[in-house]
């Protein structure tokens, strides 16, 4: 279709209507005696803002509560503002917001808002990543001893690594519980964020080898390289039992999808 | 008998996901909205697989963008398709309006100009979707709060010229055809009477919130008379049609919209006539 038609001319009109205020439309528009073209055009407008401000709200429970109302109102119209919607899903509306907050000017002072709010999209991401079954605990042992140092992992779809800066993950547990958040403070973190076995979504901090671990799995290394850093952490005499250890408690937590000696290309998901 | 009559259904909502599966009301089908689902995994996906093997269901979308002067999506025609693959609906609806336009998106349901040109321009749009999907589509009436100075003619002439040149379907929701009779002045037994019966697929009933000099529809409201009295007359003219409730806002526990559903069945049981069985006749009593 041509882009010279008055039907194009009129949804260019209407869509500057709703992102800009510009009114242009009304006079193509027909009032009557109950409400006039403005009005009538209002209830779009306001309409627009409104759905968008509820799926913010509805998706940034723990960072609305943090910045309170007024400060959040600032957040909503500025990001309405700023970022319209690209989605076809309202699911999705709010994936550029921890940017947003990164690069405004009056957030950007405050980092550890963005990263909160990475951290809460990161929870939703993680809710409606794709299924797969998870591999039970007795796996492991079933595999013939022979095949364990070429053994490769591949991690559940909804695994993630989420890397904080500063102490956002605590602010977000701390309002989540409701109780008064720790005042903001650089502390660098690793969390890893899952969906369990009942679809609920889970995180924990990983510690150093863990971290280091799952880096290295994700990177396509088998369990003779994982040993390895294991080694170099715990030292060689306990190395293996250590590994052990860690990889049964991933099966338990159902972070791993599968273990196999194929070279697939591993499934990385990390957030920074 | 009309094979198209599914019974009396309500729409699918994450509320009622746990309500659905252990109580199993007593609920003919389900309506899913058909983004709500487009994700790759997780809860959402397990109810709608586990629902589904219990319960009919159809398809709604809220984003074709069907009147847009932008080019259609085929990304998310394709997704689509493939949830319709994992689905088996019934039927696909999705609503005569617009929703974006250059990329962007106003998730508002944005009414068209009733011209010639609109006509052609969603009719070919709508015959090119069907074609994708390899379907008949379901076109909905939408609530609308502005009529354009250009329209030359009235909504449900533009609805039946679009259906007929697009040959789809129409899913016809009663309270969006008393809203905009209230917005616009204009007589809603008109406009049911003026609708092709041919073509009607389902009905769509909800509440609104009415503010004397408009009414918007919020779909956060019990139905209220002038809609059922609607629906008694869509009945009369329509026959048996498939019915749902559409609850989208302050959602009330299951029970409540079952029994608002019952409502439903009743004023059918009173105007449609019966088989020996019992079961209400599909053909409709009025054309």
């Amino acid at each position: 279709m041509s882009h010279s038609t008055s039907l194009h001319l009129r949804q260019q009109q209407m869509m500057a209507a709703l992102l800009t205020g510009d009114e242009t439309i009304t006079e193509h528009i027909a009032g009557d005696h109950n409400l006039n073209a403005e009005q009538r055009l209002s209830i779009y407008q306001s309409g627009y803002r409104l759905r968008l401000r509820e799926v913010i709200d509805n998706d940034h429970p723990v960072l609305g509560s943090y910045l309170g109302d007024d400060l959040f109102e600032q957040m909503v119209s500025g990001y309405i503002e700023a970022v319209p919607s690209r989605y076809r899903s309202l699911r999705h509306y709010c994936d550029p917001l921890p940017d947003y907050l990164q690069h405004d000017s009056f957030f950007s002072q405050y980092p550890h808002i963005a990263e909160l709010t990475k951290f809460e999209r990161c929870l939703l991401s993680s809710f409606d990543a794709p299924d797969r079954d998870t591999a039970a605990v007795g796996t492991l042992q079933q595999l013939p001893a022979e095949i364990w140092p070429q053994l490769q992992l591949r991690f559940h779809p909804s695994l993630q690594l989420f890397t904080s800066h500063y102490n956002s993950v605590e602010i977000w547990q701390a309002i989540r519980a409701e109780q008064r958040p720790p005042d903001p403070t650089p502390q660098p973190a690793c969390w890893v964020i899952w969906r369990n076995r009942e679809r609920l979504t889970e995180f924990r901090s990983a510690p150093p080898l863990e971290q280091r671990l799952i880096h290295s799995f994700f990177q396509g290394d088998n369990f003779t390289t994982a040993a390895e850093l294991t080694a170099t952490e715990v030292g060689e005499a306990t190395a293996a039992a250590g590994l052990l250890n860690i990889l049964l408690r991933w099966l338990e937590l159902g972070w791993i999808s599968q273990l196999t000696d194929e070279t697939t290309p591993p499934n990385l998901k990390e957030v920074e | 008998m009309n094979d198209h009559f599914l019974g009396f259904g309500l729409g699918l909502r994450t509320q009622h996901f746990n309500d659905v599966l252990e109580t199993r009301p007593d609920v003919d089908w389900f309506e899913i909205i058909s983004e709500n689902f487009m994700v790759a995994g997780g809860k959402p996906k397990y109810y709608l697989h586990a629902i589904r093997e219990h319960y009919p269901m159809v398809m709604h979308g809220v984003s074709m963008s069907l009147g847009s002067t932008e080019p259609l999506d085929k990304e998310y025609l394709q997704r689509l398709k493939l949830l319709a693959n994992e689905v088996q609906p019934r039927w696909l609806s999705d609503h005569l309006c617009w929703t974006g336009l250059e990329g962007i998106n106003s998730h508002d349901l944005l009414p068209m100009p009733y011209t010639e040109e609109a006509i052609d321009h969603i009719a070919g749009r709508i015959m090119q979707v069907q074609e994708t999907l390899g379907r008949q589509l379901l076109l909905e009436n939408v609530s609308s709060y502005i009529s354009y100075t250009e329209s030359a003619m009235s909504e449900w002439e533009f609805y039946n010229e679009v259906v007929e040149r697009a040959d789809c379907l129409m899913l016809l929701d009663i309270n969006n055809i008393y809203v905009s009779s209230r917005n616009h002045s204009f007589d809603a037994q008109t406009y049911l009477n003026s609708i092709n019966p041919d073509r009607v697929r389902q009905f769509h009933l909800a509440g609104h919130s009415d503010y004397g000099t408009h009414v918007i529809d919020t779909h956060d409201h019990d139905i209220c008379d002038p809609v059922w009295e609607l629906y008694r007359q869509a009945l009369h003219r329509f026959g048996a049609v498939s019915t749902m409730i559409e609850r989208d806002d302050n959602i009330p526990p299951l029970n409540q919209l079952v029994e608002e559903l019952q409502i439903a069945r009743d004023i059918a049981a009173g105007i449609l006539p019966r088989q020996p069985s019992g079961k209400l006749v599909a053909e409709r009593e009025v054309r």
